[in-house]
């Protein structure tokens, strides 16, 4: 009993001590939070760390700090001063919110001379930016993953963008490596994503990693099993010999480019409805007017009301006759080009329009020919001038090979016959059934068509092949050359 | 005499079937220069067939209209009756070439701008005819009939407004014009249907 009253005082005294400290931890966690709270914030990022390409696809990302809905715009002027102004304007809300929000996207950069952004809110802008037309260039980019970027940068050509980037960092959009041309991987940061690489390979990236990497990039090997290796329309290659592995990589160039694609809008061309010829016109015009002239002077009252029936029968035969059936008529070209098992999807679309107007397209593309355009997120918007055609080119996509090469066949991985199949190098080889496979054969030199005529203009290397699907065309680009896997095994 | 068979009698008239032979030659001849061909696929016919019909609907109704300002109101009844029968029958040449041409103007427009401008114009030159007779200057009239259309048409210019030029009109649809023109033809409706039977003092 005593032992109790004794002890009540010393429990009071530690139960306020603990009150006292708990207090004080709140106060200084509160003051800490304080200093360390971050002001609302809008970060505009294009590019791989702020470089970009012009005249390609970038990535864009744009992280926002405890702010709410921002209207994103981009506004690109594409014009010059004989030109005046052609604005190329990239519109989008942005669902921002307590805490970071971060919203990405590709962005085509068109030639420009004057390129500007803002983030507004309701009645205010809260971020806005604009870049140097010293900036510009349209030369790609070589990204390095590595802790000792320098030891690599001079493998490059002088005038290379080498670009150290954090793993984190990489896009897995396709798009978003269409500046890109080389992504070397040394091991010594960390490992990037597995999609970020099949995306960067898809796209036509030159992809290098130097063994002897480490555990934490085994994951890498499902992509690249083999010293050298296609996947999609880029390279995948990997030696212990980091200068001659970068050396080989260096020297191998990308096959069939998004620019190279706008040789194909000439297939797509659009020439109008076929005028009524002038002679059938002038019998068709004097035959009314006479007949129209005949009923009013000798019919009397009769032929005046017959004239009038005469007038809105001609008038509707001319409708129907004359009348096209649509104000526009559009083409659509899809091509699938690949190796491995990932393809890139090109789109090129077409579009001519009788009537001037505004056209709106579902597609997240760019018009050819530098005319002013609008983009969202749900689609392309511009304006056309009356009997003209213009040719969008799409934001490239990631496909399945539907046609590659197995060894030393073809094979069909899609559901329906690849027809009209043709090998660079060695002719058409006919028809190929779904599921099926053929080894090519050389084979008569039948004409081609001016679509494969176009496609070998762009040099395509030997071996590839070509095919039309239900979808559009589909390219499966050829093993690496023998020389190349003999030359890459270090 | 009823009011069809006057009109059937004005449109016979040689003056009104030359004239109307005139105008149908005219606008085949711009219609076929104005047609795609094969080399040049792009059909502008519309446009110039528009403005040339709609600018010489504007001159005969003013023509018309002032020549039979001071005669009885029957006439001018038939008259104008006639010079819109210029606009019906012309109409498969709008249409041929609106429908090859397809432009962006609505065809309503295409259609009732004609015809109420007629109508409108016709009632001008009424005015006109009535005003140079009060003034005893009716030997002016062959002047100033084209005069007040160009004057028209210089107004708007100068004004840089779409008030009065049927040309612009035409092929750019301003509701201004349209105003202006549905309210004076309605007025030279009303006049022409309800006005004295002895229309203007001579």
């Amino acid at each position: 009993m005593s032992q109790s009253s004794q002890a009540q005082p010393g429990a009071q005294y530690t139960y306020e001590r603990m009150a006292l400290r708990a207090a004080a931890l709140l106060v200084t966690a509160l003051l800490l939070a304080q200093a360390l709270a971050q002001p609302p914030s809008v970060r505009f990022e294009l590019g791989h760390r702020g470089e970009f390409v012009t005249e390609r696809w970038n990535p864009l990302r744009v992280t926002l700090r405890d702010i709410g809905s921002v209207r994103l715009e981009i506004r690109v002027d594409q014009g010059s001063l004989r030109e005046g102004e052609k604005p190329m304007i990239y519109r989008t809300l942005l669902p921002g919110g307590t805490g970071i929000s971060v919203f990405e996207d590709d962005l085509y950069l068109p030639g420009w001379r004057r390129f500007s952004w803002s983030a507004r809110t309701e009645g205010s802008t809260i971020a806005s930016g604009s870049f140097d037309p010293k900036e510009k260039s349209v030369q790609p980019l070589d990204l390095l993953i590595s802790s000792r970027p320098g030891r690599w940068r001079g493998q490059f050509e002088a005038e290379a963008r080498t670009l150290e980037v954090a793993a984190g960092d990489l896009p897995e959009r396709v798009a978003a490596y269409d500046g890109v041309r080389t992504l070397l991987i040394d091991g010594s940061a960390a490992s990037p994503r597995l999609e970020a690489v099949a995306a960067a390979a898809a796209a036509g990236v030159r992809v290098v990693l130097l063994d002897p990497l480490p555990i934490g990039h085994r994951d890498l090997d499902v992509l690249a099993p083999d010293p050298v290796q296609r996947l999609g329309t880029g390279w995948l290659l990997r030696g212990t010999d980091p200068e001659a592995t970068l050396a080989a990589a260096l020297a191998l160039k990308r096959e069939l480019p998004t620019g190279a694609l706008q040789e194909l809008r000439h297939e797509l061309d659009i020439s109008g409805p076929e005028p009524l010829p002038l002679l059938t016109l002038l019998i068709v015009a004097a035959g009314y007017g006479i007949l129209t002239l005949l009923l009013i002077s000798f019919g009397g009252l009769p032929g005046t009301l017959a004239s009038l029936s005469l007038a809105l029968l001609a008038s509707l035969i001319a409708w129907g006759y004359l009348r096209p059936e649509r104000a526009q008529i559009e083409r659509e070209l899809t091509i699938s080009v690949g190796a491995g098992d990932l393809a890139i999807r090109y789109q090129v679309h077409t579009l001519f329009t009788l009537p001037a107007g505004r056209i709106r397209s579902e597609i997240i593309a760019y018009p050819l020919g530098g005319i002013p355009y609008l983009v969202t997120p749900s689609g392309t918007r511009f304006d056309l001038d009356r009997w003209t055609t213009s040719t969008l080119l799409a934001k490239p996509g990631l496909d399945r090979a539907l046609l590659t090469w197995e060894g030393g066949a073809l094979a069909n991985r899609s559901d329906s016959p690849l027809t009209d199949l043709y090998v660079v190098g060695l002719g058409h080889q006919g028809e190929l059934g779904a599921g099926e496979r053929l080894v090519p054969r050389p084979a008569e030199n039948l004409p081609l068509s001016s679509l494969y005529a176009r496609l070998l203009d762009l040099e395509l290397p030997s071996g590839t092949g070509l095919a039309r699907s239900r979808q559009g065309l589909v390219i499966a680009l050829p093993d690496p050359r023998p020389e190349l896997l003999a030359g890459r095994a270090p | 005499m009823s009011f069809l068979e006057q009109f059937e009698r004005r449109l016979g008239r040689s003056d009104m079937i030359q004239l109307l032979t005139l105008f149908l030659v005219v606008l085949a001849l711009v219609t076929l220069a104005r047609w795609a061909n094969p080399l040049s696929r792009v059909n502008e016919a519309w446009f110039s067939v528009s403005q040339t019909r709609v600018i010489l609907l504007a001159l005969i109704a003013l023509g018309y209209g002032g020549v039979y300002a001071l005669r009885p109101r029957s006439v001018q009844r038939s008259t104008g009756l006639a010079v819109l029968m210029f606009a019906l029958v012309s109409t498969p040449f709008e249409v041929a070439a609106y429908a090859a041409s397809y432009p962006s103007v609505p065809l309503s427009w295409a259609l009732l701008l004609p015809l109420v401008d007629t109508v409108a114009f016709y009632g001008i030159g009424l005015g006109l005819g009535w005003f140079l007779g009060r003034v005893r200057s009716r030997s002016l009239l062959p002047l100033a009939i084209p005069g007040l259309l160009i004057g028209m048409i210089a107004l708007d210019i100068r004004l840089g407004v779409n008030l009065l030029n049927p040309m612009t009109a035409s092929v750019n649809p301003a509701w201004q014009h349209a105003g202006i023109m549905v309210a004076i033809a309605s007025l030279t409706t009303v006049l022409l249907a309800l006005g004295p039977e002895s229309g203007a003092s001579r």
